[in-house]
């Protein structure tokens, strides 16, 4: 269509152009000089990863379009792909306005209908997100001005589109040969030529207006993620899930961790720009669920407040540090500390921010800088350097689950082919003893060539490393690498997810490369490979719920593996604690070294997750079954699931249980 | 050989261990028992001023002490003072020769002992290492007026323990008794202080009682709780978890009461009873108590 | 105000002491050697006056052998100012007075005007190292201290006077000290603090002075106690489970071992 920019409109749509462009590079100008604040980190590594994530996260909406989210996910994302389509058009219309000018294709009729589609199609999903907004009202949603301001904003410019472009046919304004839009077309209002004319005026007017006004009020907004998220997705980690920031060269350094925005790195600050509000994080927090004063999207919100606050007076001035994060509010250590670096949030984050490694890092300050650590932990902290475990059990004692079962040493035999890394709690917990019998069984019955390291064995770091003692992980770390390269260990099996966790995917940031699996994953490869037969024949049904570690789920992506293992046995049927499965698991309470932390404030995790399993337990005893093991794969879950059931009174008649065990309790028995 | 015994009251009475050691004493013959007077507060230097001086007159070979808070500085620093042999804490003294063998705990707890101290020396004696033989005459205490004029030190003001329980405070307890799940509900600890008062024990708890709120969490003892060491600790339906664990196995001597035989506890335990908590702890309480009115 | 706070290396308490075959020692490996616990409130207890004024200057002394130095950088990285070894032939073997009396010439050296020890090594369990330490300075002395203060009035800057809280049954007894005293430390106020990364680092750079032993003039040789036995305390696990089923007869056995054999009751 002809724009109605002859003669000065031009000139005025070129001012405003520069007026309402000007103000967004001026304030994404500011944003840049704030996030350049933050300490540098390379985000370059895995360029064609990087690339795919771009086009599965961004272009594809992967994240949003997920289960439990399907319909609301399928409106933003057609409000996205609008927008990229849409925004195409307005480069046309303002090019075409001020220049008379086309963007290329622009006249086809191909993207005449597409950009007609879209602008329907946004405008319903437009008017959705009002009706949420303001009739469902979801809990997790942060309901503010912003977001009723840039619907508006949005909804005026379909309307506007639709209008003006529904007034150009009428008024016969088409280019020669152009494909009149299909869906503006099909209402015929009736205008007289004149009168559509000057509709289409004023509502191309109004159009192109609202767009600049859009382009200067977005970096106000939180719908600057429309921006931020592009290159917020192109430079997520692309270390495992489950690893840490590793703070290289330690002993040469004078500060550790988050004590100033300037120690955030300049993607956890842009992190901070990308956050949507959209409360998804905050809404499968374990902490926040029962209680805790920690909110995930409070973390990355109060970066990005605080980053805004103080910005302007850090940019000029080199040697201020600001506020340490972990002062910003009184209650901000404890917020920190609340968390049992689960994984919820950053699971289901859509724009990928890593909330974890933010609190680590100001965990880290409070822990190396402060030494302002809760009591407990620093009890269980003192414990890992002098007794090498948590529990500060005497070290001497490692082995001696094992001194009965004739367990070997690989001092003992420094042949065999794989380690078992029993772990703390296996080592020292009567109730995790038995996952350690129970795998040793496993093992023996499979032939598999194994050994311990006995009492050379010690704590592999990570709750230390969660705690903020960064340099006592990596002291542990080493201690072990050591040990393991001293008997030759290529091969390691862990019964801990923790323990897997950290020597398959931290330990390798200090060199040391091995092939770790979990018992889970081992025995489910036993079993497919024939080497580990298991007792056939009539056992009664038997109902299992199965509840995913975190750092076994969600940290490593082991979700099958156990459920196929329980599976495989006779008579087990898996029993899904949904909706609280696979990756929405919800935390046992004790990761992040929240295992050796009191919980002083709201619900014990633990108890609710037991809430939710006897919940679920309920609904298939009115089908007329009965659940009565909770299995999982991680001896924390099981310390804690076992406190749960006893708390709330149905430790008789729903038993945790490792998968190990279970396992175990049912080889076949060699004539 | 001649003995000295420093014994010391509690209000106008003697302690018990101030009479459990002087009948000691008396078994080991030529015994004097002394006390120290006209100190309103025990202070060091005016008591060991006037020991000393009596020391030399005397030339006692042994002097016992009970191993309270203040017959551990007194003895101390009069072994120092006199330039003699000093053994803490014994549970048992014997002479032999020249010399007192004295058993004793070393490495808190986690070693029993015997030394053998030169004579002279100083033995500092816990409650209840010897048995006060059954109608013990009250011994004849000798007084040995302080030496005022040693004093350096000035007393200012006594400030009350605003303490709502008048317990002994949990980490310093040489008794502790906990109690568990196995106790059912907040109305099982009627039974349970029943038994901490005739023991003069401070109340433990595991964490599932503190978070069930029947206990307040002060009296949580454990990894996420508070971490005690007593001379006894004895864990009344406790089934042991590791969390509990950590924070009592350094317990000198810690004993058990589960119904479950098959509960942890009993693992760590130095005496176990396998029995339903609620018809074994009236019956113990009250043994606790014969024991404790007929020594 | 100047403190000098004394810290013994001792086993950590996570250590499972084990007799050594020689029945009168303990074996010595595969041991984990921190500050003995009381000593620890002790330091933390010294930091405490530190926070409270920052004027206030700490050392720490030890007795032993060179891997005390490691326990004397923990006293460091947790903030102590200096720290000081005695050592040399002989140093180890000094007990209770011996030890009193070279710390006596470290104190008078270094002239604080207050020394703190803690109430009793975790390893002898003695508790005669505070109150010898005063007798051999003259000095006087207050056991299980839980707080301490400069007296109010004077000077700023000068010590009037010191106001020490013992703990005793039922309460505190507040008594003052009119120049330097010897504190036997019960408990401070807070739980020992966690040293910093930078604290620990800074610890592992410093020059940590040794003292010859001697050259501290402790002459001729103290009366100590002689081991003679040394036995570990009945096994754990081996513990005795009654299971009879009469809660009466239990009970009166229970009692009777607590009383005749564990000697708690």
């Amino acid at each position: 269509m002809i724009p109605p920019t002859s003669g000065i409109g031009a000139a005025v749509l070129a001012l405003f152009a520069i007026v309402g462009f000007g103000a967004f590079l001026w304030r994404a100008y500011q944003l840049y000089r704030y996030l350049r604040l933050g300490r540098n980190e390379d985000r370059t590594d895995h360029f064609w990863r990087r690339v795919r994530d771009e086009i599965v996260v961004y272009l594809g909406q992967r994240r949003l379009l997920t289960r439990r989210y399907y319909g609301r996910g399928l409106t933003h994302a057609l409000t996205f792909w609008g927008f990229l389509v849409i925004t195409y058009g307005t480069c046309d219309l303002l090019l075409s306005g001020i220049f008379g000018r086309r963007m290329p294709g622009t006249e086809s009729g191909v993207y005449v209908w597409i950009l007609d589609l879209f602008a329907v199609a946004v405008l319903a999903s437009i008017v959705i997100a009002a009706y949420r907004r303001l009739v469902i009202r979801p809990s997790r949603m942060h309901i503010a001005l912003d977001g009723y301001v840039i619907l508006g904003l949005i909804g005026l410019l379909m309307v506007s589109l639709l209008v003006f472009e529904n007034a150009g046919i009428a008024a016969g304004i088409l280019e020669p040969g152009q494909t009149p839009p299909p869906l503006a077309g099909l209402v015929h209002l009736g205008y007289s030529h004149d009168l559509a004319l000057a509709v289409f005026s004023g509502a191309w007017w109004v159009h192109v207006v609202t767009v600049l006004a859009f382009a200067a009020y977005l970096p106000q907004s939180k719908h600057l993620h429309i921006a931020t998220t592009l290159p917020n997705v192109f430079f997520r980690t692309q270390r495992p899930r489950g690893a840490l920031d590793l703070i290289d060269d330690i002993e040469g350094r004078e500060t550790f961790g988050a004590g100033s925005v300037r120690d955030l790195s300049w993607k956890q600050l842009l992190d901070a720009y990308t956050c949507t509000e959209c409360g998804r994080c905050s809404q499968q927090c374990p902490a926040l669920a029962t209680g805790k004063p920690l909110d995930p999207q409070k973390i990355v919100l109060d970066i990005r407040d605080q980053l805004l606050r103080e910005g302007p007076k850090l940019v000029g001035a080199p040697g201020d540090r600001g506020t340490p994060p972990a002062r910003w509010a009184p209650t901000k250590a404890e917020e920190l500390w609340s968390c049992t670096t689960c994984a919820g949030c950053v699971e289901v984050c859509p724009v990928t921010i890593e909330h974890i490694d933010k609190i680590v890092d100001m965990r880290r300050w409070l822990t190396m800088m402060e030494g302002d650590v809760p009591a407990e932990a620093q009890r269980s902290l003192t414990a890992i350097e002098r007794a090498g475990n948590p529990w500060g059990q005497p070290p001497d004692t490692r082995a001696d689950w094992a001194k009965d079962l004739g367990v070997p040493t690989f001092a003992e035999k420094p042949d065999a082919e794989y380690l078992y890394f029993v772990g703390c709690a296996a080592s020292f917990d009567r109730r995790n003893q038995k996952v350690a019998e129970a795998l040793v069984r496993i093992l023996r019955a499979a032939e598999v060539s194994f050994a311990i390291l006995g009492t050379e064995e010690t704590c592999n770091g990570d709750p230390a490393r969660r705690m903020g003692n960064e340099y006592l992980w990596q002291t542990q770390a080493r201690q072990n690498m050591e040990t393991f390269a001293k008997y030759g260990v290529r091969k390691v099996i862990a019964s801990c997810p923790h323990c897997f966790n950290t020597i398959a995917n931290e330990y390798p940031q200090l060199g040391g490369e091995y092939e770790v699996v979990h018992a889970v994953q081992l025995v489910r490869r036993l079993v497919n490979d024939g080497k580990l037969k298991l007792a056939r024949g009539a056992a009664p049904r038997e109902l299992v719920a199965y509840h995913d570690p975190c750092y076994l789920g969600r940290h490593n992506k082991i979700y099958d593996e156990p459920r196929e293992a329980l599976g495989a046995l006779d008579g087990v049927e898996v029993v899904e604690i949904a909706p609280h499965n696979r990756e929405r698991g919800f935390c046992c309470g004790a990761g992040g070294g929240r295992m050796w932390m009191e919980e002083k404030v709201g619900q014990r995790v633990n108890h609710k997750r037991v809430d939710q399993i006897v919940s679920v337990r309920d609904l298939v005893a009115s089908e007329g079954a009965k659940v009565s093991k909770v299995a999982s794969g991680c001896p924390f879950c099981l310390i804690m699931l076992d406190e749960g059931v006893g708390a709330k009174g149905v430790a008789e008649e729903l038993k945790p249980v490792d998968v190990l065990e279970m396992v175990a309790s049912r080889l076949e028995v060699s004539a | 050989m001649k003995t000295w015994v420093v014994v010391e009251r509690k209000g106008s009475e003697l302690r018990r261990v101030s009479r459990e050691i002087a009948a000691k004493a008396a078994q080991l013959g030529d015994a004097t028992v002394l006390e120290v007077t006209g100190l309103e507060r025990y202070s060091p230097l005016p008591a060991v001023a006037a020991l000393a001086a009596r020391a030399k007159q005397d030339q006692p070979s042994l002097v016992l002490i009970g191993a309270t808070p203040s017959g551990r500085d007194l003895g101390a620093s009069l072994a120092a003072r006199l330039g003699w042999t000093y053994a803490s804490e014994a549970t048992d003294v014997a002479v032999d020769g020249d010399a007192a063998l004295v058993s004793r705990m070393m490495y808190a707890g986690k070693v029993r002992a015997t030394v053998q101290a030169k004579l002279p020396a100083v033995v500092s004696v816990r409650p209840g290492a010897f048995t006060l033989p059954g109608g013990a005459a009250e011994p004849t205490v000798e007084p040995v007026a302080a030496d005022a004029s040693a004093e350096k030190l000035a007393f200012q003001r006594f400030e009350p323990t605003a303490a709502a329980s008048g317990r002994v405070p949990l980490t310093e307890a040489s008794v502790v008794v906990s109690g568990g799940r196995g106790l059912r509900g907040p109305e099982s600890w009627k039974m349970v202080e029943e038994l901490a008062d005739v023991l003069g024990a401070a109340l433990g708890a595991s964490r599932a009682v503190t978070d069930a709120g029947w206990r307040p969490n002060e009296e949580q003892v454990g990894q996420t709780g508070k971490t005690v060491a007593p001379d006894l600790y004895i864990a009344l339906g406790i089934s042991g978890a590791i969390q509990h664990l950590a924070g009592m196995t350094s317990s000198k001597v810690i004993v058990a009461v589960n119904k479950d035989p098959d509960a942890d506890i009993f693992k760590v335990a130095d005496y176990g009873v396998v029995a339903d908590v609620f018809e074994f702890l009236p019956a113990f309480t009250d043994e606790v108590k014969k024991a404790k009115a007929a020594s | 105000m100047k403190i000098l706070v004394c810290a013994k290396q001792t086993p950590d308490s996570t250590v499972r002491v084990k007799v050594a075959p020689d029945g009168r020692s303990v074996d010595a490996a595969q041991i984990t050697w921190a500050v003995s616990p009381y000593d620890e409130y002790a330091v933390e207890m010294a930091l405490e006056r530190k926070d409270a004024d920052a004027s206030t200057t700490v050392a720490v002394v030890s007795l032993g052998a060179a891997r005390a130095k490691d326990s004397l950088r923990q006293a460091l990285a947790m903030g102590c100012d200096e720290a000081i070894l005695v050592s040399g032939p002989g140093a180890e073997a000094l007990e209770g007075l011996g030890v009193a009396k070279a710390l006596a010439a470290v104190a008078q050296e270094a002239k604080p005007d207050v020394v703190l020890c803690g109430r009793q090594a975790s390893d002898d369990d003695q508790g005669l190292v505070g109150a010898a330490l005063a007798e051999a300075l003259g000095w006087p002395h207050v056991a299980t201290v839980t707080k301490f203060a400069p007296a109010d009035g004077g000077p700023a800057g000068s010590v009037n006077g010191i106001d020490v809280w013992k703990e005793v049954e039922g309460g505190h007894e507040v008594w003052r000290a009119p120049g330097p005293v010897v504190l036997t430390v019960q408990k401070s106020e807070k739980e020992p603090r966690y040293p910093s990364l930078p604290g620990i680092m800074k610890a592992k750079k410093k020059e940590i002075p040794e003292k010859d032993v001697a050259s501290l003039g402790i002459g001729a040789s103290l009366p100590k106690p002689e081991i003679v036995k040394m036995e570990p305390p009945a096994a754990r696990g081996g513990g005795k489970i009654m299971k009879d089923g009469d809660a009466k007869r239990t009970a009166q056995e229970l009692a009777r071992l607590l009383r005749e054999e564990a000697k708690v009751l």
